[in-house]
């Protein structure tokens, strides 16, 4: 049990430090990888908590696909670094700015956390047999339970692709 | 403590079989670098090297003991800490996916039930290893290297996952011994090569742009960017990012093995008609198994790993926009007509069957 | 929005794939050319003012090395020039052994031109096949010559030494021997290395799709710039020094002049120097027939030891492997040259490279800069 706490400790830590740096980084490529590097440790939670799946799915499309459009993004854009200029914020500004933001962000997600946490249905005890989520139950769930949903997630996305690519013709045109 | 409670211990197993899957990345990354170098040799008309070894077979040793002596070069300008680890994170991806390779019947570390998305997974992170070095080296060629690399995995990553969706159908399973064993209840022509046929050339295609391997090597073309994002390494940094090329190489051919042609699965010597049971038939068992299924897995992936050589000596480079048009508007509607395809053969031989019909044999196939 | 930057690139002189040292600077929006420049010089040896202090024969072995992939023709034009100033008649089997020779040598630079081409598009095999059939010239070339690759073989009036015993062969010399008689190199360049070349690349669907569409040079264009050879017969224009102004005994070889379409792209430029080198192996053939037919030892007619030409200029226009290979050779009547002018058409070629690459990938670059065939050693001299 102890080894158990033990790496979901190291892996807690190393989501919130790296989920902190993605803020505070001043190069924004570091931001990415630290993101980078806070999806992984995500994922290794879900894999203490033998969520094969959902791991493999947030490594595939986090880490993974998200990441890299982000890097992409990075990369065609000419923003390099975020710099604030010294002259206007000093140190103590700086901190109470950010401090005052993580603080309201803080609440609000805490308060969302306490309301699914004591308000809907989750189970609030561990489930016996953690293996539930196998990728067939994904998959019969996702096409008879919430089939609208998902089709319409999948036409939103379309919309969005054909927007995209629709805002980059016309800036070669 | 016996050897059994050791074995009974979580982390005992997975460091004896991490190790072993390190050593067998190493020792195949050392037969394969050979391998290609005679096999390029082979083709062009020359002898490859003759001098380290017969055969030239010492000359990987003494190549990777001339890289690691070199100094260690860290130019001035660089990302100090996304250069010192963007190899380190390259190789993070190539090992990690033999964990759910099946080597032989038993012979798998982690039987995942998700292999196949486990697989996809853990590629991802090639890109990100492959932007670190190519941002962190501070080099316009790194960078442009990298650029490339970004864009053509991301692409192809979706239509090498597609591509092999058919075989996760056929077998009704994600899992790599599932899918092992479901062709190894029908022969030769039961391999998902022949109903998958356009999958296995989508997964070569794809696997060969995923890998960087000529024709689709734009991130390292010599010609036009140098060395891509590898450009500003040296010493053994540059060993391992070699290393890892072919640790990917062969990862991609074992899968390819794996999903296509029937991974371990293989008649033994005990299979011959008459004279083999007699001769032979000490050579079973679970043990015997094992060695033999290792054996035809090494095989097929070694036949997989000469074909990509093959390849790569043959043709020459695309160009990157050609690489986007083949990924997107050719592969990727292939391997989504494959699956299209692999629907409609499972349900009319599941129909057909059923009613005796001769026309099942046309569905003989995909049952 | 952020408008994308531009990135200015920069290419050689230590690049792989520049063919020398060649610098060339490149604007890129992403991975498009939006403006490309060639920064040369970096070769240069002085080799016209060089010629200015030494006698006439003595500059034959400085032209090997403008264009050193192309040694024979460099001499054959330097010797036609002095030749055409001084009146020299050069004996009938001389000449035959200059065309064999220039033609061979011909063959051989689109050999390593086309090789070099493919290794940049990514074909390694490509161009090491190319090595190995040069590799096979340059063994016949150094029994006839002594040299490999800088032959100073011609010299004023005729060649230094007449061919070796048994380096013609006969027609019926195949594979096995084309590394020992020219009719062997001639079949087997014939009949396995042509195919060979058309199936490896030619014919292949990657190599079609990087070159066909490339840097397409309309003919004007073309001709307004200067350009010859190779490059400018890709474009669709008819013009062969050796045919439209026949010079040495060209006029008796029977060949064509292969040309490409009205807009000759990279595919254009390379399939005109496939050709070419058909062409080429069926005027050797024509010369060997002569050759063998008309034994004698006659080579060289007798000339004074110092050589001192007229006072007067002229200028000879040849059919250099790249193109036009012009020497103007101006005498004040001493023993050395008062000026030697040469034009490289190499130098003229890379001139279109600002043409030809905005708007391409910066792939694309590597196919150009291997389509138009450029040796620094000539652009620079």
């Amino acid at each position: 049990m102890t080894a158990q706490y033990l790496s979901f400790g190291v892996l807690a830590l190393v989501t919130l430090w790296s989920a902190y740096k993605v803020v505070t980084a001043r190069l924004i490529t570091h931001a990415a990888l630290w993101m980078a590097l806070s999806f992984t440790s995500v994922s290794g939670i879900f894999l203490m908590l033998q969520q094969e799946f959902i791991a493999a799915l947030q490594v595939l499309i986090y880490a993974g696909a998200i990441t890299t459009m982000i890097i992409f993004a990075i990369m065609l854009s000419s923003i390099r670094e975020i710099r604030v200029e010294p002259q206007q914020q000093t140190f103590g500004q700086r901190i109470r700015a950010s401090g005052l933001l993580a603080v309201v962000v803080g609440l609000v997600f805490a308060a969302f956390m306490t309301y699914v946490y004591y308000v809907s249905e989750i189970p609030k005890e561990a489930v016996p047999d953690p293996g539930l989520l196998t990728v067939r139950q994904v998959g019969a769930t996702l096409f008879t339970r919430f089939t609208v949903p998902f089709e319409v997630a999948s036409i939103l996305l379309l919309l969005a692709m054909i927007g995209a690519i629709i805002l980059t013709a016309k800036e070669t045109e | 403590m016996s050897l059994a409670d050791l074995w009974a211990q979580h982390w005992f197993r997975a460091f004896v079989t991490g190790s072993l899957v390190l050593v067998f990345a190493l020792g195949n990354f050392y037969i394969t670098l050979w391998l290609e170098r005679k096999e390029s040799a082979w083709i062009q008309n020359r002898l490859g090297p003759m001098r380290a070894g017969p055969q030239g077979l010492l000359q990987v040793l003494a190549d990777l003991f001339k890289l690691l002596q070199k100094e260690d070069i860290v130019p001035r300008n660089v990302d100090r800490i996304l250069f010192l680890i963007a190899p380190f994170v390259a190789h993070i991806p190539a090992l990690l996916i033999f964990l759910v390779v099946p080597f032989g019947p038993n012979l798998v570390v982690a039987d995942y039930d998700i292999g196949i998305i486990m697989i996809a997974a853990v590629t991802s992170y090639a890109v990100i290893a492959t932007f670190i070095a190519g941002w962190g080296s501070n080099n316009k060629y790194s960078l442009l290297g990298a650029m490339r690399g970004a864009a053509q995995m991301i692409s192809y990553e979706v239509t090498l996952v597609m591509s092999v969706i058919g075989v996760a159908m056929m077998a009704g399973s994600l899992k790599l011994s599932d899918i092992v064993l479901a062709q190894a209840e029908r022969g030769v022509l039961g391999w998902y090569l022949f109903p998958q046929f356009i999958g296995f050339i989508v997964y070569l295609i794809a696997s060969l742009a995923e890998l960087n391997r000529a024709p689709f090597d734009l991130m390292e073309a010599e010609s036009e960017l140098v060395a891509g994002y590898h450009t500003e390494y040296s010493g053994f940094r540059f060993a391992i990012f070699l290393l890892v090329e072919y640790v990917h190489m062969i990862a991609w051919s074992a899968i390819a093995a794996t999903l296509f042609l029937g991974g371990w699965v293989g008649p033994t010597p005990a299979d011959i008609p008459v004279i083999g049971p007699r001769l032979f038939g000490w050579m079973t068992g679970p043990v015997w198994d094992n060695i033999w299924g290792f054996c035809w897995f090494l095989f097929k992936t070694y036949l997989l790993i000469f074909i990509v050589i093959w390849i790569r000596w043959t043709f020459p480079r695309v160009r990157i926009d050609q690489l986007m048009d083949l990924g997107w508007k050719f592969l990727l509607p292939v391997s989504l007509f494959n699956i299209f395809l692999t629907g409609v053969m499972k349900y009319g031989w599941n129909v057909l069957a059923e009613s005796g019909s001769p026309l099942r044999w046309l569905f003989w196939l995909w049952r | 929005m952020e408008q994308t930057r531009e990135l200015l690139i920069n290419m050689g002189p230590q690049h792989p794939s520049t063919h020398g040292v060649l610098r060339v600077l490149l604007k890129l929006d992403g991975e498009t050319i939006t403006w490309a420049e060639p920064d040369i010089g970096y070769l240069h040896r002085c080799f016209e003012k060089l010629s200015e202090s030494k006698t006439y024969p003595q500059v034959i072995p400085y032209t090997d090395r403008t264009d050193y992939l192309s040694a024979i023709t460099n001499e054959h034009a330097f010797c036609l020039a002095v030749e055409k100033l001084m009146g020299i008649e050069v004996p009938e089997r001389a000449e035959y052994i200059r065309v064999m020779m220039a033609e061979l040598q011909r063959i051989c630079s689109h050999l390593l031109g086309l090789g070099a081409m493919a290794l940049d598009l990514g074909a390694v095999t490509g161009f090491l096949y190319a090595w190995r059939d040069r590799e096979k010239i340059y063994s016949l070339f150094e029994r006839i010559t002594g040299g490999r690759m800088l032959y100073n073989y011609l010299r004023i009036g005729g060649v230094r030494n007449d061919l070796p015993e048994g380096i013609i062969g006969t027609p019926r010399d195949g594979r096995d021997k084309a590394d020992k008689t020219i009719w062997g190199f001639i079949n087997y360049f014939e009949s396995y290395v042509l195919p060979e070349w058309d199936d490896l690349l030619t014919n292949n669907r990657i190599f079609q799709w990087r070159t066909q569409g490339v840097a397409p040079l309309p003919s004007e264009v073309a001709i307004a710039y200067g350009a010859s050879g190779p490059v400018l017969r890709a474009s669709g224009v008819k013009w062969d020094l050796r045919k439209n102004v026949p010079y040495s005994i060209y006029d008796r070889f029977e060949f064509d002049i292969p040309v490409g379409k009205e807009n000759g792209d990279c595919f254009d430029r390379w399939v005109v120097r496939v050709e070419e080198m058909r062409q080429s192996a069926r005027i050797v053939k024509q010369a060997l027939q002569w050759l063998a037919e008309n034994p004698g030892d006659y080579i060289a007619p007798k000339l004074p030891r110092v050589l001192k030409p007229p006072k007067g200029e002229v200028y000879i226009r040849y059919e250099g492997s790249r193109g036009e290979v012009g020497v103007h050779l101006v005498s004040d009547g001493s023993a050395n040259p008062y000026k030697v002018k040469w034009r490289s058409p190499c130098f003229t070629h890379l001139q279109l490279l600002p043409v030809l690459a905005p708007g391409h990938k910066l792939a694309d670059m590597i196919a150009i800069i291997g389509s138009i065939d450029i040796v620094l050693g000539e652009v620079d001299r």
